[in-house]
């Protein structure tokens, strides 16, 4: 049984490669519709299994101070968001977009951590579903806004094959050591 | 941290992708400093796209070496004639020069500027299937700049929109940010040709119903702007169509470059305005010199 700590290690640079890598030449255009959001797969992972305020990174942004729990929840929140940051850079997105999705959906899996440690991997990959629903439509929403991107189907189809990846990530999280169980 | 988010995008939505057709923008503080932002972490993260990219070039290299003896001799002799071409060509590129060179002292008008291209390869792909985008190995630190042009051995490519140290990304000519000032090559008519999208198609539109404009027209770059050299091909005219009771035409345009093949490009340097022959671009290929003479 590994550290769930040297599990995100490499799970979120690798899933920030998946993020980007292009389909071979020979495969059809719309399959990059169907790409699942391994990015936020990741994210969800991380907060989940080892919570946003570990880690090498973390204790390197902040390598002192108080540690109660309010102020380790306000930095990890602010860790995340300076993901997101990172993020928006990576796919040439609107500075700030991927770090609104991702201080909000950190957030809601923080405050409900405990209780969303009871769901069945069913119940877990409805609500992977829908979070990476809502975050999709409120990406097309931005990009829409600002560069006239037209809407189309792939919040829907993008949330759905998240949907089914995530068992890949429970598996994960089956093997390593920290975190919440149960899915 | 959602307020400091809604203020990010605000500033960086107001930064054009691209500048427009005629006009070069100006960015204010707060912009120039959210484009110093994106280039850091476009630096910080351009080696994602190379890990990426890395299965293909691990590809191409077994693929190279296991490439027999007698394709090897047979690729040789193809590219030696295609060098024994392009050297007559260039033969008469420098006479053709040389003539221009006169004729410019004659008339009194000024010389251009010599023009230098930057040879790139292109490592990645927006992750976005509906931006037409892609990502090159040079950056500043190789003297590529917001706004160059970028063509391949056959035609026009797009513009640099984004530039880090050691990267940058391109808007490509058919994106629907995308638009370029062009002339008809048969009869010189200038015209706006714009992208639509995804698909590797361009649109003449509101064309005027008694423009001059057939199918199988070459549609080259007009120069106006000073976005674009002049004379560079960007596409054939495919199809010619009209809206009922609309007084205007829209033309179909099937871009020259070959958007969708990774590889190569070159990246020109700004300031750039003499005639290219399409025919030497066209039969070039990749192999291009790494400056050209410009008069």
């Amino acid at each position: 049984m590994r550290s769930g700590g040297f599990t995100v290690l490499w799970l979120i640079p690798f899933s920030l490669v998946l993020g980007v890598a292009r389909p071979p030449s020979f495969a059809p255009d719309w399959l990059l519709f169907w790409r699942p959001q391994w990015i936020l797969l990741a994210l969800v992972f991380w907060v989940l299994h080892l919570g946003v305020f570990r880690g090498v990174l973390f204790r390197a942004l902040f390598p002192r101070g108080r540690s109660d729990d309010g102020t380790l929840f306000r930095r990890g929140m602010a860790l995340v968001w300076l993901s997101g940051l990172v993020v928006d850079g990576l796919l040439a997105e609107p500075l700030g977009l991927n770090g609104a999705i991702f201080a909000t959906i950190a957030f809601y899996l923080m405050r409900f951590r405990d209780r969303l440690a009871l769901q069945t991997l069913l119940q877990r990959m409805v609500m992977i579903f829908l979070m990476v629903f809502i975050a999709e439509v409120f990406r097309a929403f931005v990009l829409n806004l600002l560069y006239g991107q037209p809407w189309v189907l792939q919040p829907l189809t993008v949330a759905l094959t998240s949907m089914l990846a995530w068992p890949i990530y429970a598996r994960l999280s089956d093997r390593t050591s920290s975190g919440v169980r149960g899915s | 941290m959602l307020v400091a988010s809604l203020g990010l995008m605000t500033i960086d939505g107001s930064v054009p992708r691209a500048d427009k057709v005629s006009t070069v923008s100006v960015p204010t503080p707060l912009q120039s400093a959210v484009i110093n932002v994106r280039s850091g972490l476009l630096t910080l993260t351009s080696p994602v796209f190379a890990i990426a990219e890395a299965p293909y070039r691990f590809s191409d290299f077994v693929s190279d070496i296991g490439a027999d003896r007698s394709s090897l001799l047979r690729q040789r002799d193809q590219l030696e004639s295609q060098l024994l071409l392009l050297q007559q060509q260039q033969q008469r590129f420098t006479y053709l020069q040389q003539e221009n060179t006169r004729l410019r002292q004659l008339l009194g008008s000024k010389a251009q500027l010599p023009s230098e291209v930057t040879i790139a390869e292109i490592i990645g792909v927006s992750p976005n299937p509906q931006r037409a985008e892609l990502l090159l190995d040079k950056g500043q630190q190789d003297g590529v700049i917001r706004g160059q042009a970028v063509v391949d051995a056959q035609g026009v490519f797009g513009q640099v929109i984004e530039v880090s140290t050691d990267s940058s990304w391109v808007l490509l000519i058919t994106d629907r940010d995308h638009a370029i000032p062009v002339r008809n090559s048969r009869t010189g008519v200038r015209m706006i040709l714009g992208g639509i999208g995804g698909a590797e198609a361009l649109v003449l539109e509101d064309l005027p119903a008694s423009t001059d404009v057939l199918s199988g027209d070459v549609i080259e770059t007009s120069g106006l702007g000073g976005r674009f050299p002049v004379g560079y091909p960007v596409g054939v005219v495919t199809s010619l169509g009209s809206v009922q009771g609309s007084p205007y035409l829209s033309a179909s345009v099937k871009p020259s470059a070959a958007l969708s093949k990774v590889g190569h490009v070159l990246i020109i340097a700004n300031g750039s305005s003499q005639p290219v022959r399409s025919k030497a671009l066209s039969d070039s290929g990749d192999s291009l010199t790494n400056k050209q003479a410009d008069n």
